[in-house]
C-alpha cells in the first residue's frame, strides 16, 4: 500500500462480530481451488468492526473519508469490466480529516438482504463481500471481505416424483423413477429403472449429473454443460421385465442449489442424465431436470437404507411416452440438442416414501450448531 | 498405399493424383491400411529383425531408401543379406534379381513402407522384393507353384522318385517321403520345373495327379501367424488372467498397508481398483472364478479390518454410504457386500433392512457371469447372517427378521442367479452354443448354492417348506424354461432337501415336473426322486418303521403322476416313460414289499402307455425295448421266484409286446433264476402260465427270427429248459396233480417241432417214470394206482412215439428200453404187457429206422443189456425176444460186430430171467455155447488175422467166464483149442506191431489168470476144475 515509498499508508483489518463462532463454507476461487470463508445467510445483520493500523506510527493519514460497503456482484466472465451490483450498502465510518494513530471503527449492517448464493461458475461468478476504502487523493487504500452466503430453503411444499415411460420405438421401452423432483444438496436421489422391451444388447446404463449454467441473455446466450458425476447403475443387459434400482448419495458431490434467472444474469441447473451404452457403444439418453435446494442442517438426515418399494408402472396414461436421444456415434450426449421439455407426472397424491417434513424449521433463520 | 507411410511422405517419387497408381493419400497415414501396418509393425518392432514386403513386379531386391539416392547406414549389411537371399532363388528358379537401393535402382518414390519400418519403426533389416515377372504380365501372375499327387507303380520309377527326393529335394518339395512302390507322395513342383517334372513322370510310366493347382491361392487365406506368435484363446486367457491377478496382488498390497497405517479411505480406493479387475469381460467363466477367489481372499482383509475398526465404535453407516460414492457398479456392490456385513455384525438390529437392500441392490448387475459371481459373493459372505429364528422367536424382532426373511433373501437371489444363469445361454453366437453350455455347467453350482443354503435354515419347517418355500423355487425353475437349469435345479431339489419334506410336498413337486420344457428328462428327474424315496423307506424300515408314513400314498400318488406326466408330454420318448416304470417298480419293492398288486399296477400301466403309442411289437435292440427288458426283468431278480410272478397277471402281457428276442432274452432270464432259485412250480395252472410266458424257449412263435441262431446257443438253451422240467415237482403227497402238471407240460413242449422235442421231452419221460415209481411206493394208499401207472406208461409211450414221429432212432429206442425197465420194475397187472410192448418198439425201431451198422451193434447192445435186465416176462415173451436178439445180432454187417453181439446175447441165455424162473437165471448153457461157436466160426471168417485174434482171445475170456460160472456144456477142450489157434495160427502171421503186442498182452493176461486158478483149485465144489488147461 505504500506509495512510492512515502507518506503514511495504513492496513485494514475487518472483524467481524463472533467470528471465533461463527460457521464458515468451502468456496470455490476462480482458478479451482477452494477457500473458507465465514458463512451468511439471508437476513442475517453482519456487524464487526474495522482495524485500521498505520505503518508508519507518529506520521499522519490524511483520508477523504472511509466508507464500509457490503456488496452484492455478479461478474461475468467474458465481460470483465462490467460488476452488476445487487446489493449494494455504504456505510460511512469517517468524514474526511486525517489519522494519527490506530483507529478502529464499529460497523452493522442490519438485517442484510442476501437474495442469492455465492457461486464460482465455468462463465460466471457471484460473490458477496465487505470493502474498506479509506479514500486518498492519489490511491485509495482498499481492504475486501468475501463472504460467503447460502440460501435455505424449506422443505418444498410440492415435491412429486419424477415417472416417466420413455422409449425408441420398437427397440426400448423403459419406465424410470426418480423419488422426487427436489433434491436437497446431502439427499439421495432413490428411484428404479423398469425395462418394459430391450431389444438392443446395453452394456451398462449409468446416472450423470450435468449442471448446466446458463449466462447472457437474448441472443448472447451462453450454456456450459458440466458433468459433476457419473455413476454406473447397470452392468450388463438387462432383458424385459427387469427393474434396475438407482441410489445416488449426493452430498459427496460438489453441488450447488438451483438457481433460475438470477438477477437476470445467469442461471444453473442440474439434471439427472440416464444414458444406456450399448455394444456397439451407441448412447440413448433421457434429461430430466431436477431441482436441488439447500437445506438447513440442523437436522441431520437419517441414511435411508430401504430403496422405494418397486412399484410396477400403474398409471401410463398420464405419462406421456417420449423418446430417447439417439446419437448414432460415440459423440457426447451434451453436443445432441434436447427438445424435451420437462414433463412432470401427476403429483403423486400419496408421498408416502418422502421423508417427513421437518415441521419445526423455520425459514431463513440460519442453524447455528456444528 | 506404398507412398501413404509416414517418413518423407510427400518428397517426391508420388503423386497427389487419387486415381494415379503412386497416389500418396492426401495424408502420411491417411489410410487404414496403412494405419493397420503401422501399429501391428510397432507392436512388434523392438522384436523384429527384417521386414520384408513384396510387392510385384520386375524381379528386385531392393534396399531402402527411395526417398533419397544417398545409402543407408548399414547398407554393407544389408546388401551382403540381399545377395545370400538371391543366389538361393537364382538355384532354385533361374531368376536374376537386381540388388540395391530403391532410388539408385528404380527411382525416387517417397513415403514407401520398408523406407518407415527402417527409418521409422526402427528395423535393421527392410526390403522391398519385386517378384520375378519382368513384365510379361505385370502385376497380377497367372498360376504358379503346383502339388503333385504321384504314386510310383514299379521299382524302377520307385527309384527316380527317390532320387529325385535325395538329390532334388532343393527344387522338389517333397510333402512326404517316397515309402515304398504303390505308396502316394506328395510333392510341390516350382513353376519352372513343372515341365521337366511332368515329362519325368510320363517317361517312368507314373500315375500322378495335380492335386492342388495353385499353392498360392491355397496359402493366402489361410491364417498367418505372425512373429509376435498371436495366441491361442486359451494362451490368451491365462494371459489375461495372470495380468488381472498381479494387479489384484499389487492392489491387495496396497491396500493392506494403507489398513495398517489406518488409512482406511485410501485402502477403500485400493479395494475398488481390485474390485475394478472384475469388471472384466474377456475372462472365461474359468478364469473368472479364479480371479474371483483370489479377490474375495483378499476381501477378507478388509472385513476383518473393518469389523476390528467397529467394535471399537467407528460409525458404520457413513461407511455405508461412503461406498456407495464408488462410480463402478461392480466395486461398489463388492464393497457394499463387505460393509453391509460388518455392520449387520456389529448392529445386529440392522439384519433384515441391510439383507433386503443388498440383495435388492445387487439387480444393477444384470450381466450374467459378473452378476452370478456378484451374488454369490453376497450368498457366501451372509451365510451366517441370515435371520434363521422362527417367526414366533422372541429374538425376531422387526429389525432383525426371522425365517420367512432370510427365506426371501436367498429366493430373490436365487431368481436372479437363476434368470442371469439362463440368459448365458442366449447370449453370444449360435456356433458357441456348445460351448456355453459346457460354461453353463461349470457355473451351475453357485446357483445350486441358493438352494443348499434354503435347505440349511434351520427354522423352516416342513409347513414353511411346503408354502413358501419350494413353491417359491418351483416357480422361478418352472418360468425359466430352460432345460439346462431344470434338469439341474429339479435334481438339487430332491438331493438338498430333506426326504421328510419331500414326502409331504410330492405333489408340488410332481405337478412341477409336469410343466418343465419339454428337452428335460423327467424321467432322470423322477427317477433320482424315486429312488432318494425308496431309499428313505428302506432305511426307515431299518430303523423298524414304517417306511413311507402311511398317510402318505406315495405310491399312488407317483403312479398319478407320472401318468399326468406322460399325459402333458405327448411327445415323450417312450423308453423314458417305461424308465420311469421301471423306477415306480423299484419303490413298491422297497417301500412296499409286501404289495405285490402295485407291481402288477405298473405293468399295467405300462401296458396302457405301450397302448397310447399304439407299439405292437417293439424292437429289443431300441430304447424301448432295452427299457421294457428292464422293467420286466426287475420283478424277476426281485422276486426271485417264478411263481410270484404269476401273481401279476399284466406280466405276461407286457412280456409279449417284446418282439421274439426280447421275450426270448426275457425268458432265459426267468429260467436262469428259476434254476438258481430252485423255484419248484407245484399246480398244474401255474405249469401252463409259466410255459406260456416261456414260450419263445419252447415253441416256434410267429415273429420267430432263427437266421443267424448258433446251433450251440440254441442247445444249451433247450438244455436249460430240459432242467427247468425238473422243477416241475408236486407236493410230494400229491402225485395226481403232478401227473397233471406232466401232461399239461407235455402239451407245451409238444408243439416245440422236432428240434426241441429232443431236448425237452426225455426229462418229461423221465419224471413221468419218477412219478410212476412215487405211485408204486404208496400203493397200499391209492387204490386206483395201478390204472394210473399203466395211464402213466401210456403217456410215456406217445411221448416217445412222438420223438419217433420226429424222425429220431436212438433216444426213442433208449427211451423205449427205459420204459421197459421201468415197467417191469413196477409191478401192476399190465406190467408185463407194457414192457413188452415197449421192447418189441424198440426193435421195430431197430429193424426200421436204424440203419448204420456202428448205431445198429451200440442199439444191440443197449437192447441186450435191457433185456437182460428185465425180469417180468413170462417165458413165452421171452424167449422170442431173446432169440430174436441173436437173430439180429448174427444179421450185423461187420463180422467184428456179429461176433461181439452174439457173446453179448449169448449172456442172455445164461444170466437173464422169466416170471417162471422168479428170478433165477436162466442158465441155458447149451445155448451159450450155440452163440459162441456162432461166435467163434464168425471170428475166423474174419480176413485180417490181427482181428481174428483180437476177437479169439476175447472170446477166450467168454468162454473162461462161463467154464467158471459152472456151465457144463463148455470143457476144457474148447479154451484150449482157441488159445492155441491164437498161438499156433495167428500170431505167427502178425508182423511185430503195436497191435500184435496188444494182443499177446491180452492173451498173457487171460493165461496168467488161467494158470492161477489151474496151478491154486478152489477148494469150494461149485467151481469147475481147470486142469488140462494148456497154456504154453
Amino acid at each position: 500500500m505504500s506509495f512510492f515509498g512515502f507518506g503514511q499508508s495504513a492496513e485494514i483489518d475487518i472483524i467481524l462480530d463472533g467470528a471465533a463462532t461463527r460457521r464458515t463454507a468451502e468456496v470455490k476461487t476462480e482458478d479451482g481451488k477452494k477457500e473458507r470463508l465465514f458463512l451468511f445467510f439471508d437476513g442475517e445483520s453482519l456487524s464487526g468492526k474495522v482495524n485500521i493500523t498505520l505503518k508508519r506510527p507518529g506520521y499522519k493519514l490524511e483520508h477523504q473519508g472511509i466508507k464500509i460497503e457490503f456488496l452484492g456482484q455478479i461478474e461475468l466472465y467474458y465481460d470483465r469490466g462490467n460488476q452488476h451490483e445487487f446489493t449494494s450498502l455504504v456505510k460511512e465510518l469517517a468524514r474526511p480529516g486525517e489519522l494519527h494513530h490506530n483507529t478502529s471503527y464499529d460497523f452493522d449492517f442490519n438485517q442484510v438482504e442476501k437474495p442469492y448464493e455465492v457461486y464460482t461458475g465455468t462463465n460466471v461468478k457471484l460473490r458477496y463481500f465487505l470493502r474498506v476504502t479509506v479514500v486518498r487523493r492519489l490511491t485509495d487504500i482498499v481492504k475486501e471481505v468475501d463472504l460467503a452466503v447460502h440460501t435455505l430453503s424449506s422443505y418444498p411444499e410440492m415435491n412429486s416424483s419424477i415417472k416417466m415411460e420413455v422409449g425408441i420405438e420398437d427397440s426400448l421401452h423403459i419406465e424410470f423413477e426418480y423419488n422426487k423432483s427436489k433434491y436437497h444438496l446431502k439427499d439421495v436421489i432413490v428411484g428404479k429403472i423398469y425395462f418394459l422391451l430391450v431389444r438392443i444388447k446395453i452394456r451398462h446404463m449409468e446416472i450423470a449429473i450435468i449442471r448446466r449454467e446458463t449466462t447472457g441473455s437474448g441472443p448472447n446466450v451462453f450454456n456450459e454443460n458440466e458433468t459433476i458425476a457419473k455413476y454406473e447403475i447397470m452392468d450388463g443387459s438387462p432383458v424385459r421385465g427387469e427393474s434396475i434400482p438407482i441410489r445416488v448419495f449426493l452430498a459427496g458431490y460438489d453441488l450447488t442449489p438451483t438457481m433460475r434467472d438470477i438477477n437476470k444474469k445467469f442461471s444453473v441447473r442440474y439434471y439427472l442424465n440416464l444414458v444406456l451404452v450399448d455394444e456397439e457403444e451407441r448412447r440413448y439418453f433421457k434429461q430430466q431436470e431436477i431441482t436441488l435446494w439447500r437445506k438447513g442442517d440442523r437436522i441431520r438426515k437419517s441414511l435411508q437404507m430401504a430403496p422405494v418399494p418397486v412399484t410396477t408402472p400403474t398409471n401410463g396414461e398420464s405419462d406421456q411416452l417420449q423418446a430417447f436421444e439417439k446419437i448414432p456415434t460415440p459423440v457426447s450426449e451434451e453436443a445432441s440438442l434436447e427438445d424435451s421439455p420437462t414433463e412432470e407426472p401427476a403429483p403423486n397424491p400419496a408421498p408416502s416414501e418422502d421423508i417427513p417434513r421437518v415441521e419445526s424449521y423455520a425459514e431463513g433463520v440460519p442453524t447455528e450448531d456444528a | 498405399m506404398n507412398r501413404n507411410f509416414d517418413f518423407h511422405w510427400d518428397e517426391g517419387g508420388s503423386s497427389d493424383l487419387p486415381c494415379a497408381e503412386t497416389y500418396n493419400g492426401g495424408a502420411a497415414f491417411s489410410e487404414i491400411e496403412s494405419r493397420i501396418i503401422r501399429d501391428t509393425i510397432l507392436g512388434i518392432a523392438n522384436q523384429t529383425l527384417v521386414y520384408l514386403t513384396v510387392h510385384s513386379y520386375g524381379q528386385y531386391w531392393l534396399t531402402p531408401w527411395g526417398y533419397t539416392a544417398d545409402l543407408p547406414a548399414n547398407y554393407d549389411q544389408l546388401y551382403d543379406l540381399a545377395v545370400r537371399a538371391v543366389d538361393k532363388l537364382t538355384a532354385v528358379y533361374g531368376t536374376q534379381y537386381t540388388i540395391g537401393s530403391s532410388t539408385n535402382v528404380l527411382y525416387v518414390n517417397t513415403g514407401p513402407s520398408d523406407d518407415w519400418a527402417m527409418g521409422g519403426a526402427g528395423i535393421p533389416y527392410a526390403y522391398t522384393l519385386e517378384l520375378r515377372d519382368t513384365g510379361k504380365y505385370g502385376f497380377e501372375l497367372p498360376a504358379e507353384y503346383q502339388v503333385y499327387q504321384v504314386k510310383a507303380k514299379d521299382r524302377v520309377s520307385f527309384d527316380v522318385l527317390v532320387k529325385l527326393y535325395n538329390e532334388r529335394s532343393d527344387v522338389y518339395d517333397f510333402w512326404t517321403e517316397p515309402r515304398y512302390v504303390d505308396f502316394t507322395t506328395d510333392v510341390m513342383v516350382p513353376p519352372a520345373f513343372t515341365k521337366t517334372f511332368v515329362d519325368v513322370l510320363e517317361a517312368f510310366n507314373m500315375e500322378y495327379h495335380i492335386k492342388i493347382d495353385d499353392v498360392q491361392h491355397t496359402i493366402i487365406p489361410m491364417p498367418t501367424m505372425s512373429k509376435s506368435g498371436s495366441m491361442s484363446p486359451l494362451e490368451d486367457q491365462d494371459k489375461l488372467l495372470d495380468e488381472a491377478l498381479s494387479v489384484v496382488k499389487v492392489q491387495a498390497l496396497q491396500m493392506k498397508r494403507c489398513l495398517d497405517k489406518r488409512k482406511l479411505m485410501d485402502a477403500l480406493k485400493h479395494a475398488s481398483t481390485m474390485l475394478g479387475e472384475l469388471r472384466t469381460s474377456l475372462l472365461s467363466p474359468k478364469s473368472y472364478y479364479e480371479l474371483y477367489m483370489a479377490i474375495c481372499d483378499e476381501l477378507q482383509h478388509l472385513e476383518m479390518y473393518l469389523l476390528d475398526e467397529f467394535q471399537n465404535g467407528r460409525k458404520v453407516a457413513d461407511l455405508y454410504e461412503l461406498v456407495q460414492y464408488a462410480g463402478n457398479i461392480i466395486p461398489r456392490l463388492y464393497l457394499l457386500v463387505t460393509v453391509g456385513v460388518v455392520y449387520i455384525k456389529t448392529n445386529e438390529q440392522s439384519r433384515r433392512d441391510i439383507l433386503r437392500d443388498l440383495v435388492e441392490m445387487c439387480r444393477g448387475v444384470q450381466h450374467p457371469l459378473r452378476g452370478l459371481f456378484l451374488r454369490n459373493y453376497l450368498l457366501q459372505c451372509t451365510r451366517n447372517l441370515l435371520p434363521d429364528l422362527a417367526e414366533n422367536d422372541p429374538l425376531a424382532t422387526e429389525s432383525y427378521g426371522n425365517v420367512r426373511d432370510a427365506v426371501d433373501f436367498i429366493q430373490l437371489n436365487f431368481s436372479e442367479m437363476n434368470k442371469l444363469w439362463v440368459r448365458m445361454a442366449y447370449q453370444g453366437h449360435s456356433r458357441d452354443k456348445e460351448r456355453r453350455e459346457r460354461e453353463r455347467q461349470e457355473l451351475r453350482l453357485l446357483v445350486g448354492t441358493n438352494l443348499v443354503r434354503l435347505a440349511q435354515l434351520d427354522s423352516v419347517d416342513v409347513e414353511l417348506y411346503k408354502k413358501v418355500v419350494l413353491p417359491g423355487i418351483l416357480e422361478q425353475v418352472v418360468s425359466c424354461r430352460d432345460a439346462l437349469a431344470q434338469e439341474y435345479l429339479m435334481e438339487c431339489i430332491i438331493q438338498v432337501f430333506p426326504d421328510e419334506v419331500h414326502l409331504d410336498t410330492l405333489h408340488t413337486y410332481l405337478k412341477a415336473c409336469a410343466e418343465l420344457h419339454t428337452d428335460v428328462k423327467v424321467h432322470v428327474i423322477l427317477v433320482a426322486l424315486v429312488e432318494r424315496l425308496a431309499a428313505y423307506g428302506q432305511r426307515q424300515q431299518a430303523l423298524g418303521q414304517p417306511p413311507i408314513p402311511p398317510h402318505i400314498p406315495l405310491f399312488d400318488i407317483f403312479s398319478d403322476q407320472i401318468g399326468n406326466i406322460a399325459q402333458a408330454r405327448p411327445e415323450m420318448p417312450s423308453e423314458n416313460l417305461v424308465s420311469l416304470q421301471v423306477s415306480l417298480i423299484s419303490l413298491a419293492f422297497r417301500c412296499y414289499p409286501e404289495k405285490i398288486n402295485l407291481v402288477d399296477k405298473v405293468l399295467e400301466s405300462t401296458l396302457v402307455a405301450l397302448d397310447k403309442i399304439a407299439v405292437e411289437k417293439v424292437d429289443f435292440d431300441s430304447a424301448l425295448g432295452k427299457e421294457l427288458n428292464r422293467l420286466l426283468r426287475m420283478p424277476i431278480s426281485h422276486y426271485n421266484s417264478l411263481v410270484t410272478l404269476l401273481q401279476l397277471p399284466h406280466f405276461g402281457q407286457v412280456l409279449q409286446r417284446l418282439d421274439f428276442n426280447g421275450r426270448k432274452s426275457v425268458a432265459l432270464h426267468l429260467v436262469n433264476n428259476a434254476l438258481d432259485n430252485e423255484t419248484y412250480i407245484t399246480t398244474q395252472e401255474h405249469v401252463d402260465a409259466v410255459l406260456n410266458m416261456l414260450a419263445p424257449l419252447i415253441c416256434d412263435q410267429p415273429d420267430q427270427v432263427l437266421t443267424g441262431q448258433d446251433a450251440e446257443d440254441f442247445a444249451e438253451e433247450q438244455n436249460l429248459m430240459a432242467r427247468m422240467i425238473h422243477l416241475l415237482a408236486a407236493e410230494d403227497t400229491d402225485l395226481d396233480q403232478q401227473y397233471r402238471m406232466l401232461t399239461s407240460a407235455r402239451k407245451q413242449f409238444g408243439a416245440g417241432g422236432a428240434r426241441r422235442i429232443p431236448f425237452t421231452l426225455p426229462p418229461l419221460i423221465y419224471e413221468a417214470f419218477k412219478l410212476a415209481r412215487k405211485y408204486f411206493d404208496v400203493r397200499q394208499e391209492d387204490e386206483l394206482w395201478e390204472k394210473k401207472c399203466e395211464k402213466i406208461f401210456t403217456f410215456c409211450h406217445q411221448c416217445i412215439a412222438a420223438l419217433v414221429k420226429a424222425e429220431l432212432a436212438e433216444l426213442p429206442l433208449r427211451l423205449f428200453l427205459q420204459g421197459a425197465l421201468a415197467a417191469s420194475q413196477i409191478i401192476f397187472g399190465t406190467h408185463e404187457t407194457l414192457a413188452y410192448e415197449f421192447i418189441s418198439q424198440a426193435f421195430t425201431l431197430y429193424e426200421e429206422e436204424i440203419s448204420d451198422s456202428k448205431a445198429q451193434f451200440a442199439a444191440l447192445t443197449l437192447m441186450a443189456a435191457s433185456l437182460e435186465k428185465l425180469d417180468c416176462f413170462s417165458e413165452e415173451n421171452s424167449a422170442p425176444v431173446r432169440s430174436k436178439c441173436a437173430l439180429l445180432a448174427s444179421a450185423l454187417l461187420r463180422k467184428p460186430d456179429q461176433c461181439r453181439a452174439l457173446i453179448l446175447v449169448s449172456n442172455l441165455f445164461w444170466s437173464s430171467t422169466t416170471k417162471e424162473l422168479e428170478g433165477k437165471p436162466m442158465r441155458d448153457g447149451k445155448k451159450v455155447l450155440e452163440c459162441l461157436r456162432k461166435a467163434g466160426k464168425v471170428a475166423t471168417e474174419c480176413l485180417d488175422p490181427g482181428v481174428q485174434a483180437q476177437l479169439i482171445v476175447e472170446l477166450v475170456n467168454v468162454y473162461v467166464h462161463f467154464f467158471h460160472q459152472g456151465n457144463q456144456h463148455i470143457t476144457v477142450t474148447h479154451i484150449n483149442e482157441l488159445i492155441s489157434k491164437v498161438r499156433q495160427d495167428l500170431l505167427p502171421q502178425l508182423e511185430n506191431s503195436d497191435e500184435k503186442e496188444l494182443i499177446e498182452r491180452h492173451l498173457g493176461a487171460s493165461c496168467e489168470m488161467l494158470r492161477h486158478r489151474r496151478d491154486n483149485p478152489s477148494t469150494t465144489s461149485d467151481t469147475p476144475s481147470y486142469q488140462g488147461i494148456i497154456l504154453d
